[in-house]
């Protein structure tokens, strides 16, 4: 399908992080090309995307059609206060579309990639182009530089499967785009969409048609949707609003969001299309009678959007605030996260990362890719038992291990006890023993004579104030520590 | 925490079940199910706990694992010693736990780390003037944080309002440790006030 893009009045494309789809100009832009095209796709980073085939038909041709948006985008930018450069592009794919819409805007000219030609057009693009796409990672395109893949034919050449190796599902997303493929099709056709909430005007309704009043009455049947989205474990990330008058269809757009929607954004948005332009008759034909919602774009439902309010992204983000006023008050503060990574001793298990080293941007990476930096740890042979002591000895505690005669426990060359323990000494006190559990042993670098190591380790129940109480204690060298306490 | 709430949501027009559910959010967090029977309602927010006895940290770990779970930030505060593998298998979500250690200026860097974090356990809270621990104790009441202090001591301007004592425990080991049985004990001052006890499994 070929797809018309339009790239609007921020014409770098920083992507989500970018002002969003919300101010007064654009949505001046939004009018002008919705009289020209029924259905038009706003998109987070202000770039507006529809389906060539209506315009093309209605034009005479593509050409026609691209020129007269082009034409149409012109009178938009002179209208408003400052005049911005606009691009209008073509192609067989969104992204290309894109692309070429940005190319426009630097040329003044509209641009079509012709389907022939599509496969050289996104060939010799970098791959920092990439980053236009609000699912790619914004990490991936430095990435693939640094491995040495400067373009897109790189990309396409390297194979799908390569790039799933590398990259998971986001590395087939990149293919795909590089390959000149749509991941996520335009809707184009009425009810396409499995999932859709109407509000229908009741017949006897005076028609009090103000903005507040439609808002309200649609809102019950727009958080239902987005409820019932929720509770299968689906987001919103793109939602069509469809406002139908007495005659006509008054205004029909496809809102994309990456983040995710919710029922009151979703709501924000229908009160941006039905707020009458400035100095446009209202009138009675303006009147919605009804409106009409469809989740366009789902997707399983990631943290980044809280059930209510949206609350979990704003979380993070209250953290890494904290984390570096806390930094700004005392530099002699430590922050760091725990990483688990496989090992048999326990304070080796997991070992704290501090960050103190780096700015707060950083922080907030590393916390966010705790996960995907330790990745599934398998259970590590020798490692000991779960249960997992709550309180490690930042030093091992010198301690001693008796049998009943007093005399010290050892343990053999073959990891067996030399007698059945019956008293903990530690911190000077004689504690009775009630159970024990292992000896685990510990070798590690056998094969290193100069930093070999080997140790047994044992749980020791005790009976200590009249609770009961397990420790671990440790015996290396001949001597035993206690190394941590299950409390 | 109304102010934090994005702008519109105050104004727009909500049921009475959303509402109650809106409220409850605000006040209280989510624990596991096996602490049902000690926090009916859950943590609730902006308030300081003490957690005493031989199980301490466990229990500490079992009151904010389904927080953590359920989005909340953990923030572990001076406490060197800690097992993150218990704290682990306790369900407490790592990737949202960060460790801290203050430095000189210990209660400032408390202050703001119970701005940014809904969870908070601390080994003790630095030594301060009554003024500042005063002060502490009302920004740990406006963030609506859940602080949470182990076996150490706490100013007395901070105020504590529960207090959680864990009784004897009683080990089933079999050729090693397996679990514990501890009678856990919460006394509650203030609104709410009032004194619940039950053996609790750990982990």
């Amino acid at each position: 399908m070929t797809v018309i893009a339009i790239v609007g009045p921020h014409p770098d494309g920083t992507g989500s992080d970018g002002p969003d789809d919300s101010d007064e100009a654009f949505e001046k832009l939004v009018r002008a090309v919705s009289e020209v095209v029924p259905l038009v796709h706003v998109r987070r980073d202000k770039t507006l995307l529809m389906s060539a085939r209506g315009p093309a038909r209605f034009y005479g041709s593509l050409e026609a059609a691209v020129a007269h948006l082009h034409a149409v985008c012109g009178v938009a930018s002179v209208e408003t206060a400052a005049p911005v450069s606009l691009g209008v592009g073509a192609a067989a794919s969104q992204f290309a579309a894109t692309v070429a819409a940005h190319a426009s805007a630097g040329s003044g000219s509209p641009r079509i990639v012709p389907s022939a030609q599509a496969a050289d057009f996104l060939g010799t693009l970098s791959v920092r182009w990439l980053a236009l796409d609000d699912q790619v990672a914004r990490e991936a395109p430095g990435i693939l530089e640094r491995l040495g893949l400067r373009d897109l034919a790189a990309v396409r050449a390297l194979g799908e499967r390569a790039m799933i190796d590398r990259f998971g599902a986001g590395g087939a997303r990149m293919h795909l785009l590089a390959a000149g493929g749509d991941p996520d099709p335009l809707v184009t056709g009425v009810g396409a969409g499995p999932i859709v909430a109407s509000w229908h005007r009741a017949p006897d309704d005076p028609g009090d048609w103000r903005l507040e009043t439609t808002v309200a009455a649609t809102r019950g049947v727009c958080e239902k949707m987005f409820a019932d989205l929720f509770s299968r474990g689906r987001q919103c990330i793109a939602v069509r609003i469809t406002v139908v008058g007495e005659r006509r269809v008054l205004s029909d757009r496809v809102w994309h969001e990456p983040r995710g929607l919710s029922a009151q954004s979703a709501l924000e948005r229908l009160g941006r299309q039905i707020t009458p332009a400035s100095g446009a008759a209202g009138g009675t034909e303006a009147v919605p009678v009804e409106v009409r919602f469809e989740a366009a774009g789902i997707r399983a439902l990631s943290g980044a959007q809280g059930h209510l309010w949206e609350r979990r992204t704003s979380e993070a983000e209250r953290v890494v605030r904290a984390l570096s006023m806390m930094r700004a008050l005392d530099a002699g503060a430590r922050i760091a996260v725990p990483r688990r990574r496989g090992a048999r001793d326990l304070p080796e298990m997991y070992r704290l990362e501090e960050t103190s080293q780096v700015g707060t941007a950083d922080v907030a990476a590393a916390l966010v890719g705790v996960r995907d930096a330790a990745g599934p740890v398998a259970p590590w042979p020798g490692a000991l038992p779960s249960p997992s002591p709550a309180t490690l000895w930042p030093e091992a505690l010198p301690a001693e291990v008796l049998d009943a005669a007093g005399a010290s426990v050892g343990v053999t060359g073959r990891h067996e006890l030399t007698a059945a323990p019956a008293v903990l000494v530690l911190g000077g006190a004689h504690l009775e023993v009630l159970g024990h559990g292992g000896p685990w042993p510990l070798e590690e670098r056998w094969w290193d004579p100069g930093r070999r190591r080997r140790a047994a380790r044992l749980q020791l129940l005790v009976r200590e104030d009249g609770d009961e109480t397990v420790h671990l204690v440790c015996l290396e060298h001949g001597r035993w520590h206690a190394v941590a306490r299950y409390d | 925490m109304l102010a934090r709430l994005p702008p519109g949501v105050g104004a727009a027009l909500r049921t009475a079940a959303e509402l109650g559910q809106m409220r409850h959010l605000e006040r209280f967090l989510a624990v596991p199910g096996r602490l049902a029977e000690l926090f009916p309602d859950g943590l609730a927010r902006g308030r300081v706990f003490v957690v005493r006895g031989g199980a301490a940290l466990s229990v500490a770990a079992a009151m904010v694992s389904e927080a953590t779970r359920g989005g909340s930030w953990l923030a572990i505060v001076d406490l060197d010693s800690v097992g993150y593998g218990a704290l682990e298998e306790a369900g407490v979500v790592l990737e949202r736990t960060v460790a801290v250690r203050t430095g000189e200026r210990g209660i400032d860097v408390m202050g703001a780390v119970v701005a940014g974090f809904d969870l908070v356990i601390a080994g003790a809270l630095p030594q301060c003037t009554p003024a500042e621990a005063r002060r502490f104790g009302a920004r740990v009441r406006a963030e609506s944080c859940v602080m949470i202090v182990v076996e150490g001591t706490v100013p007395a301007h901070v105020g504590v309002d529960v207090t959680v004592s864990c009784g004897v425990s009683r080990w089933d080991f079999d050729a090693c440790a397996r679990r514990r049985h501890v009678r856990v004990t919460v006394a509650t001052r203030g609104p709410g006030a009032g004194m619940r006890s039950d053996e609790v499994r750990l982990p």
